[in-house]
């Protein structure tokens, strides 16, 4: 048994936001994620961040699962923040050693940078935590289905990213339980420098790939065995629906971009 | 009073605690395990076994209560470091350990604990080779590929990989999973001999006869919680603890609760053994031919 949370693992929740249709989720966060790029003023990104927090408190998902999906990005933001600080140029500058400046556009940019940043991951933070992987994959497949007309694999490309999202926690699972036999062995992972525990890390990464393609031959024998035909047509076990309330959240998002316009004139307006 | 090797006192385990996905493993669990003793810890698939197991080998930390293993006591707010100290005096075979196997040669592979805990090359590889000639396997292995080996060999590399670093507590948990009859036998007359050596031996198991012939002490878990602890021979002539934990009998047990249920005088206790139960019988006929 896994002891560790996972960023953006699945927390089930009797909300709205997890009953809608996984298409609409997806549809939702990446039009959200859209008007993210589009945004360029503080005003626009604080009416962003209020819809982000609506819909964080929406899931009914604990604040704290969030953190721990932002937690192990902080690092590159801090890191892009402060490059964007210190090395951007434009409007006054305040402060200056050697190539560092600190002007008034940079301030902006990071600030920019650091909004978008943090908007975008909690943004699919909100949709992985409120859609179990294989719905969101059902999702994907829908969604690509008009492609089959230019002949692009849609069916296999679904299975692939399926089996691939079946098997993220089954790999953690490992990952840990390897670990654990190491540590066993004597094997301190969190100890050392950068260099030794890589070199550590060696000890768990050959038993996982030696184990993974196991399993993906034993997983490829089993679907022979069941007959599995890349070209075949099948049907669903879960089948996706769209309902009212689907619609309903796309309009809100069409409400949410009324609402982002308007900030978008005022910020001109008072230029 | 026997020195204790291993004491668990009042504690409890929860998996991803203070998250949505909390699940309490362990409920208020103390237990004793004596120095030098062979203890098999059984009970069904999903009872805390394995998450007992990784307490004692500093894995986990407890959620509430403490862990003793050979006078270094971990608490909930032991550090990292404190938890590793654990480990020092254990040795922990993992369910199908061969899957911890890594390095391009058997020797390397088992040389790497020993090298983990601070040893000189030349000792890692004097107690590797060791290690390698208790598990059966000869100088000619050192050189090959762990991967080449077959699957009985894999999981004796695996097992010399911990012996190696000379434990006084050795944790199996299910050794013999997935191997042939001959192959499970190798392995546990292999641990017996560890015992006679001085080790004191933790066995997870689902095989009761591996309990009725090799084990001193039974530990029966159920739901997390500790459901009896003592010997074998006290286990089995306990019908309703076996039927309350799901427990199947060894052979040799049903045929004495049967012979007894039908009316067969047995002297003593409940048999352990076949050999046991036939040599009751023998002394029993035998009085009955001087009777006649």
């Amino acid at each position: 048994m896994n002891n560790r949370v996972v960023l953006g693992m699945y927390v089930p929740t009797n909300s709205r936001f997890h009953s809608l249709d996984p298409r609409a989720k997806l549809l939702v966060v990446c039009w959200y994620v859209v008007l993210v790029f589009l945004a360029t003023s503080l005003v626009e990104n604080l009416w962003l961040a209020l819809i982000l927090g609506m819909m964080m408190v929406i899931t009914k998902v604990p604040f704290r699962m969030y953190w721990h999906g932002l937690k192990p990005m902080a690092w590159v933001i801090a890191f892009t923040v402060v490059v964007q600080l210190l090395f951007s140029s434009g409007g006054i500058t305040y402060w200056y050693w050697g190539p560092f400046h600190l002007t008034s556009g940079g301030i902006s940019d990071a600030g920019l940078v650091f909004a978008r940043f943090t908007l975008v991951i909690l943004a699919s933070t909100v949709l992985t935590v409120a859609t179990p992987p294989l719905q969101l994959a059902d999702a994907v497949e829908s969604i690509m289905k008009p492609l089959k007309v230019i002949h692009v694999p849609v069916g296999q490309v679904s299975l692939m990213l399926s089996i691939a999202m079946r098997f993220i926690p089954t790999i953690f699972d490992e990952v840990e339980t390897i670990m654990n036999a190491q540590r066993a062995r004597g094997a301190k992972f969190d100890e050392g420098s950068l260099f030794k525990r890589a070199k550590r890390f060696v000890s768990v990464l050959i038993p996982l790939f030696v184990t993974s393609f196991q399993r993906a031959e034993e997983l490829a024998t089993a679907m022979d065995a069941r007959d599995y035909y890349p070209n075949g047509k099948r049907t669903k076990y879960r089948l996706l629906r769209w309902q009212k309330r689907d619609w309903v959240a796309v309009g809100l998002m069409a409400f949410v971009t009324v609402g982002f316009l308007v900030c978008h004139w005022f910020n001109i307006a008072i230029i | 009073m026997a020195l204790c090797t291993v004491k668990l006192n009042q504690v409890d385990f929860t998996y991803q605690f203070g998250t949505p996905f909390a699940h309490q493993a362990l409920f208020d669990l103390s237990l004793k395990i004596e120095h030098g003793s062979y203890t098999a810890v059984v009970g069904p698939t999903g009872s805390g076994k394995s998450t007992i197991m990784q307490l004692i080998d500093g894995l986990l930390r407890p959620t509430k209560g403490t862990v003793s293993v050979n006078g270094v006591t971990v608490s909930p707010s032991s550090s990292l470091r404190q938890l590793a100290a654990l480990r020092a005096t254990t040795g922990f075979v993992f369910q199908l350990p061969e899957k911890q196997l890594f390095a391009e040669t058997v020797i390397e592979d088992v040389m790497f604990g020993p090298l983990n805990n601070g040893q000189s090359a030349s000792a890692a590889r004097e107690n590797a080779c060791q290690a390698l000639q208790q598990v059966g396997l000869g100088k000619e292995f050192e050189q090959q590929s762990p991967f080449d080996l077959s699957g009985g060999q894999m999981r004796r590399v695996a097992i010399a990989g911990v012996l190696a670093m000379k434990p006084t507590l050795l944790i199996l948990d299910e050794p013999t999973a997935g191997l042939d009859s001959q192959g499970a036998r190798q392995i546990l007359e292999l641990v017996d001999r560890l015992h006679q050596q001085g080790t004191t031996i933790l066995l997870v198991t689902h095989h009761m006869e591996q309990v009725a012939t090799y084990a001193d002490q039974v530990v029966v878990i159920n739901h997390g919680r500790l459901a009896f602890q003592g010997t074998p021979r006290k286990l089995f002539a306990d019908r309703k603890l076996l039927a309350e934990n799901s427990l199947r009998w060894p052979a040799a047990v049903s045929f004495d609760h049967a012979l007894r249920d039908g009316g067969v005088h047995l002297p003593g206790p409940v048999s352990l053994s076949l050999d046991e139960l036939a040599d009751k019988l023998a002394t029993q006929l035998k009085g009955r031919d001087q009777d006649e």
